[in-house]
């Protein structure tokens, strides 16, 4: 019955209209390398290599202080030593460990874990070492999980394939089956929902085994957030009202993959799979890289730009992050790269036809939230809560007016807040 | 490539583009302002078909005007290129689309004047006086529907007569099927006594408003809108299923044909048309699609109110612009939407659609308990009813030649506790053929209260169809009416006697008791007393034995011929204290009369 009085709207990018780039690998390796030793909250990582120092394919180059969470070498050469480059997700110029590629690709000795049956501490330092945590996605609920092994309020485990795209079919699903039972063992429970998206693809692999439990759901655009799945295959009452339950975690399919691809090979992550899309380059492709490649050497796979002005981001249309230049190297953290045709905001004048309303995940009302904004009326901003929003832009999606109803609320969150915090002084 | 970094939204549904929406709603309403050019170019003759273009031809112009004008009252010089700007804001104010409407929501007679005063009070009054597109609160076109149509009502019913096959076409101030359906209080199945067949008022083939009766042309471009995301479906499925569901449980209630009183209560008017188009107008509706929701089933309240219970003959221009009135509040109430508050919110809904329903079938009870005869159709409200037909078989008993044909008429006789004639039905396939049923139709009241005064003694003893119960060219069928009325009666034997009571007392006259008795299978089944009553000498006596005379004749009733010979006094309840006298003469007139032999 409340789909009744939710919209549905197509994801844009459908796997179907993405190639699937067949390269040579060792095309996109460079002369010199460079990988971030900076942590996306923009802390330094600890090297573990000096100048000079030989690396392989798989060496320990840094790691977090406080964890010892690992990051490792793609190619195997010399250490050059710290340069300061562009890291697009920071959003400034960050340190990078330039290394010589002898071209030699010598694999380091392959990382040694513990038996699935072994206690969940050693299984924690096991999956710690597979650098996994440094990785996009599913890195910072798992790192919760690390940091609090003791959290036993976790009731399910949800593997979002939403963003199904053409590369997974090419990883053996023993790996992602692996994955998952590691997940399992580790946090303690049965089963996983694994949630893909209804397209014409292949997905019979992926729904052979007992301990996937696979829901498909239409590939809307409300579907590519975490939130908007747990609440379809939960309700709403598995979700807090906004941020994360405790009782849900999510993760994307393609990082239990490379969970179980570490975990069965021994090699640590040195590629990742990307994705190119949009309307602003020639070919949307689909591959996997070597972490230190450069973003111009993928864009020039994918035929190049279209326009001569165009807006670059990282990631999902929702909660994206948006870049001023695509001279930056790919690391694990690295999500999909999108070049689209910038619209114009406040084109014309709202009709209240209610579209913004009718898709917000957490059931705010933009329209309402910019009058009262527009009014001054902090009473009704009070009652309309804008301070619940998360930032995804759904309403900026979807409005036929081209308004940026994004920033009135952003505008109104902040109003409240100070709203808020005042009603709070008063009553101290 | 320069990238853009500033602030700018990522990804757009294509779909979601006003201009795009705009377009897509223009292209439907030129749709239906064509096919009602064609219906009335190809009903009426092309002279109505220029009507219909002209009509829409001055309303664009002048609201062309009005835009050119306000936007050179609100042209600054800092706007740019003065006539640039006047088109720019003609194209984006889209008075044009409430011109459409307002022009198709009026009837082919509407004098250009009217429709002129109309257009200025929608666009300039109604939308530009709240700050154009987007900011008025009303919607223009129905209010500038309602304007005219309270201040020139009389200039606004004139249509043209819907089945004009005969006859040249001319404007008529006639009723329509709407003001029809009104009069008999819109509790009707079926439209057999109306000129307006169900398909012909889904097909929109008769009189009304220029676009409001294509029904089903209406639904399919309301569907075309919907999946191209023009507008909402929620308030029309709302309004239209709460209809529905009123009228299906209403007909339950009235005993008549649910499917075929909503097919009718819904096709008829400007329902489809309403729903369709001006309460789906974003603009003037809840922005939530549970406000909107709301809005679709609160109109439907409305529409019904005003259909069942006012004088007024269309409620839905009305609801609707009370609830465009109302969406303000109903936006204010619905703060969020959260399925924690939805579920709240859906009893709000769903009481709201059984209040609906509830009222108007409880006031539609009521009525029927209060005055079980009110309605027509109602067979309960009468003390019995015969039923009887004739058909093309019965055509060689009758004295005449006759050409058997397909007729079968189907009669029912209503009748009183006295057997008086209440009402007359006719049913089944009366006279069908040409011309016939135009003359038919003419003459066929006017020819059953001729046989209602005859009454049922007089229906059976007809033998040769006298000239005051034929229809002249009708000759055939007014036969089957009365062979149809003799067979409703067959079983039924009837016997008259009329008697003088000589009344003891000097002061008292003598009085006749003419006594009609009804015998079936040897009971006696009712009894009349025609000329007695009311002349008993007058004064008290009189009263006294009128208010008995009803108990004295029930007495009678049920008890066999054979009991009543044999009687010598009249039974307890036949004695009426006060007028023994007549009680006794009431006894000997049916005894009399039971001697005699049964008519016909």
């Amino acid at each position: 019955m409340i789909a009744l009085f939710r919209d549905r709207y197509p994801y844009p990018y459908q796997a179907k209209h993405i190639h699937n780039a067949e390269i040579d690998d060792f095309q996109l390796y460079l002369q010199q390398i460079a990988i971030p030793i900076t942590h996306v909250n923009g802390v330094e990582l600890e090297l573990l290599v000096k100048e000079n120092d030989q690396v392989f394919v798989g060496s320990k180059i840094a790691a977090r202080k406080e964890t010892q969470f690992p990051i490792y070498s793609s190619v195997s050469g010399i250490v050059k030593g710290k340069v300061m480059l562009y890291h697009p997700i920071i959003g400034r110029k960050t340190a990078h460990l330039m290394i010589e590629n002898d071209g030699k690709y010598l694999q380091a000795s392959p990382l040694t874990f513990c038996k699935l049956d072994a206690p969940k501490e050693a299984l924690l330092e096991s999956v710690k070492l597979t650098g996994i945590i440094e990785n996009k996605g599913v890195g910072n609920p798992l790192y919760q999980i690390l940091e609090n092994p003791k959290n036993s309020a976790l009731e399910h485990i949800v593997i979002n394939g939403m963003l199904w795209h053409g590369n997974l079919e090419k990883f053996p699903f023993d790996w992602f089956y692996l994955g998952v039972q590691w997940l399992l063992k580790i946090l303690g429970l049965t089963f996983v929902d694994l949630v893909l998206p209804t397209t014409d693809l292949d997905k019979t692999t992926w729904t052979t085994s007992s301990l996937v439990n696979v829901h498909f759901l239409s590939p809307t655009i409300q579907h590519i957030l975490d939130t908007q799945v747990i609440n379809t295959i939960y309700g709403d009452t598995m979700h807090a009202f906004s941020g994360q339950s405790d009782k849900v975690i999510a993760f994307t399919l393609e990082n239990i993959i490379q969970l179980g691809s570490v975990l069965s090979t021994g090699a640590p992550i040195t590629k990742t799979p990307i994705e190119i899309r949009g309307v602003g380059v020639q070919k949307p492709i689909a591959l996997t890289v070597p972490i230190g490649s450069l973003m111009t050497k993928l864009i020039e796979i994918a035929g190049g730009y279209v326009f001569d002005e165009a807006l670059a981001y990282l990631g999902i249309p929702l909660l994206a992050k948006i870049v001023s230049e695509d001279q930056f190297v790919i690391t694990p953290l690295t999500p999909s790269y999108a070049v689209e045709k910038p619209l114009t905001l406040n084109a014309d004048v709202c009709t209240h036809c209610g579209a913004c309303a009718g898709i917000c995940p957490v059931y705010l009302q933009p329209v309402e939230i910019k009058h009262a904004l527009q009014q001054d009326n902090t009473q009704r901003l009070l009652k309309l809560q804008p301070q619940v929003c998360l930032d995804c832009g759904l309403c900026n999606v979807v409005c036929p007016a081209n308004l940026d109803m994004m920033d009135a609320v952003k505008k109104a969150k902040l109003k409240v807040k100070v709203a808020l915090a005042k009603a709070a002084m008063v009553k101290k | 490539m320069k990238f853009i970094t500033g602030n700018a939204t990522l990804v757009h549904e294509k779909k979601a583009n006003t201009a795009r929406q705009m377009t897509l709603f223009t292209m439907a309403i030129a749709c239906l302002w064509l096919i009602a050019m064609i219906y009335q170019g190809v009903a009426h003759g092309a002279r109505y078909a220029l009507q219909t273009f002209i009509l829409m031809a001055v309303s664009q112009l002048t609201t062309f005007l009005i835009d050119i004008l306000v936007a050179s009252f609100r042209y600054q010089t800092t706007d740019g290129h003065h006539v640039r700007y006047l088109l720019k804001q003609y194209g984006k104010q889209y008075s044009y689309i409430t011109a459409a409407l307002l022009t198709l929501s009026l009837p082919i007679g509407t004098p250009i004047y009217v429709l002129i005063v109309a257009n200025i009070f929608a666009t300039m009054l109604v939308k530009y006086a709240f700050g154009g597109f987007g900011a008025n609160i009303f919607n223009p076109a129905i209010f500038g529907r309602l304007f005219v149509s309270l201040t020139f009502g009389g200039t606004l019913s004139t249509f043209l007569p819907p089945d004009t096959s005969a006859m040249i076409p001319t404007l008529t101030t006639g009723a329509t099927i709407t003001s029809v359906l009104n009069q008999m209080n819109w509790f009707v199945d079926s439209l057999q006594t109306t000129p307006v067949q169900v398909a012909d008022l889904w097909l929109g083939f008769y009189a009304g408003a220029l676009g409001e009766t294509f029904a089903i042309v209406l639904l399919a471009i309301w569907g075309i809108l919907v999946w191209q995301r023009v507008i909402n479906w929620r308030p029309t499925v709302f309004f239209l299923f709460t209809i529905l569901l009123t009228t299906m449980s209403l007909g339950l209630i009235r005993g008549i044909n649910p499917l075929s009183f909503s097919l009718i209560f819904i096709g008829s008017g400007s329902i489809i048309f309403g729903a369709t188009m001006f309460l789906t107008d974003p603009v003037t509706s809840p922005t939530t699609h549970y406000g909107k929701a709301l809005y679709g089933v609160l109109a439907a309240f409305l529409v019904l109110l005003f259909r069942f219970y006012s004088s007024y003959v269309e409620g839905v221009a009305f609801s609707i612009a009370i609830m465009n009135i109302l969406a303000p509040t109903i936006d204010r109430l619905i703060t969020n939407i959260h399925p924690k508050e939805m579920r709240k919110n859906f009893v709000w809904l769903s009481s709201l659609l059984v209040f609906t329903v509830a009222f108007n079938g409880g006031i539609s009870l009521y009525a029927i308990n209060a005055n079980p005869s009110s309605s027509s159709s109602e067979p309960i409200g009468y003390y019995r009813t015969f039923l009887g037909t004739a058909t093309t078989d019965s055509c060689s008993v009758i004295e005449e030649a006759c050409i058997p044909d397909l007729d079968t008429i189907t009669a029912s006789i209503h009748v009183n506790e006295r057997y008086r004639i209440e009402a007359i039905e006719l049913g089944g396939k009366v006279a069908t053929l040409g011309g016939w049923s135009n003359l038919w139709q003419a003459n066929i009241t006017s020819l059953l209260s001729t046989y209602q005064t005859l009454g049922i003694p007089g229906i059976q003893t007809v033998n040769n169809l006298p000239n005051d119960l034929t229809i002249t060219g009708v000759t055939n069928s007014s036969h089957r009416l009365k062979l149809a009325l003799q067979d409703a009666l067959k079983t039924l034997a009837t016997y008259q006697a009329s008697v003088v009571v000589a009344l003891p007392d000097d002061i008292f006259t003598d009085w006749p008791i003419s006594v009609t008795v009804y015998v079936e299978e040897g009971v006696v089944v009712a009894l009349d007393v025609v000329d007695g009553e009311g002349t008993s000498g007058g004064g008290s006596i009189a009263q006294i034995w009128q208010q008995g005379l009803g108990l004295a004749l029930a007495t009678y009733r049920g008890l066999t011929v054979q009991e009543i010979m044999t009687m010598t006094i009249p039974p307890q309840g036949a004695t009426i204290i006060g007028a023994t006298v007549s009680s006794h003469g009431l006894l000997t007139a049916i005894q009399t009369a039971l001697e005699g032999q049964p008519l016909a």
